[in-house]
């Protein structure tokens, strides 16, 4: 039990990002689940990740606008059902609170765009005790709705919306490897985002992941995993009605510096993640991303199956 | 049971019935940038932003940019979209030679009959 819950912990816990991009909110964010064991138990859970950037003077119509703080914050509700030993069903309920401080503040909040996701295990050998080296591997595809708010009379900043106002879809693969209590994982995903009611249309997103871990059994109740790993996201230029949008906070990569820590007790486990940019080049420099933080908490439930 | 399928029945039949379009008769233009008489210096931007909403579903609209001397068009785009209301933001940077009056031009299509609701604002463009 513990240990189908560790390798849960270690997978989907890993990678489980839902950062991407620069200033664009979670609306346009690059949705990528993480690993997805084939633990024998559903989940419930929720996670708070809280995105920080700053955008310097861009020019504008008439002068030049001020450097503004944006913090964008979503807090989903996760929940996982197992189907069989080689299928898996999530579902994540965001609420989005998005502020942007220059000379006032912004405050855009709400539910955002529900993903549904699929996952098959295409290899999961974690509980052979009997072997040297341990590897689990999942693929995944799922879909976000269009469930958040995109338009908003006289406030044109899409990028603080809480949603996209599009159907995006979502594909991830995730994969592990495990030597005794060593082990290393990668996660990548991309999001292909389609043209929304309004002619917007946000630009697609990649993100990989890669940690190192090491697995330690303080007590029967408890297991630490420290990570530490790299991540590199890109997310590509918005469009609007065909075009290049020229307003658009969106586009450019970054490359971070990633630290985890997992901690499982019992039938709970709680996950902190930090994500610190090294190398950024985000909308023509012209933003910064000054870090980002992930808290989460779950609860296993013994599968029948 | 029966009654259930009787409602089903009657609730599929309303569903089935086509909503009637409201007529738009009001629309309201509002521009938030530029205002009258902007001074536009060269290779700056002219930033045209501003909302449109009607009382009825409209069928999308055009912000235009229109050398006012020769009524030559420097920008223009059109959203096919059908909605009550919208947001405009548009962008355009004056790369003329001469010192120019120009005239950003919004239209609302109020149907597919070609009714507009239009509403202007001329900002000067410098060289």
């Amino acid at each position: 039990m513990k240990q189908s819950i560790l390798i849960w912990f270690l997978f989907f816990g890993g990678a489980n990002q839902l950062l991407a991009c620069d200033i664009c909110g979670c609306a346009s964010s690059a949705f990528t689940v993480g690993m997805l064991p084939t633990s024998k138990y559903h989940l419930v859970g929720a996670r708070t990740t809280l995105r920080w950037f700053e955008s310097y003077p861009a020019p504008d119509g008439n002068g030049f606008r001020d450097i503004s703080t944006q913090f964008f914050t979503s807090t989903d509700l996760v929940g996982r059902y197992r189907i069989g030993r080689r299928f898996q069903v999530q579902a994540f309920i965001p609420f989005v609170h998005n502020q942007k401080t220059d000379s006032m503040t912004t405050l855009i909040q709400g539910l955002g765009d529900i993903v549904a996701l699929g996952n098959y295990v295409f290899v999961d050998n974690m509980d052979s005790l009997s072997r040297k080296f341990r590897n689990a591997g999942t693929i995944g595809l799922g879909v976000k709705a269009p469930s958040g708010q995109f338009f908003k009379l006289g406030f044109d900043e899409v990028n603080m919306m809480p949603g996209s106002g599009s159907t995006d879809f979502i594909a991830n693969v995730n994969y592990a490897l495990q030597y005794k209590n060593f082990g290393m994982q990668n996660e990548s995903g991309f999001t292909y985002k389609t043209e929304n009611k309004y002619k917007y249309r946000f630009g697609n997103a990649l993100s990989s992941t890669q940690v190192f871990y090491y697995r330690w059994k303080v007590n029967e109740n408890i297991i630490l995993v420290p990570q530490l790993g790299v991540n590199y996201t890109h997310n590509w230029k918005d469009r609007k009605n065909g075009i290049y949008a020229v307003d658009s906070f969106n586009g450019g990569s970054v490359f971070n510096a990633v630290a985890n820590l997992f901690v499982s007790y019992k039938n709970f486990s709680f996950i902190g993640q930090f994500f610190i940019p090294m190398q950024q080049s985000l909308n023509e420099n012209l933003v910064n991303q000054k870090a980002m933080i992930r808290v989460g908490l779950n609860y296993f439930i013994k599968s029948k199956k | 049971m029966k009654v259930i399928f009787i409602f089903s029945l009657a609730f599929l039949a309303l569903g089935a019935c086509k909503k009637e379009e409201k007529t738009v008769t009001n629309v309201e233009i509002t521009f938030a940038e530029p205002t009258s008489n902007d001074t536009i210096l060269s290779y700056n931007q002219v930033h045209a932003e501003g909302t449109i909403v009607a009382d009825g579903t409209l069928e999308g609209y055009t912000v235009s940019l229109i050398h006012s001397s020769n009524g030559a068009l420097l920008y223009t785009n059109t959203y096919d979209v059908q909605a009550k209301s919208y947001n405009f933001h548009e962008h355009w940077t004056n790369n003329l030679s001469d010192t120019t009056q120009v005239i950003v031009r919004v239209e609302a299509n109020k149907d597919k009959n070609g009714n507009k609701a239009t509403k202007e604002i001329k900002v000067v463009c410098l060289p």
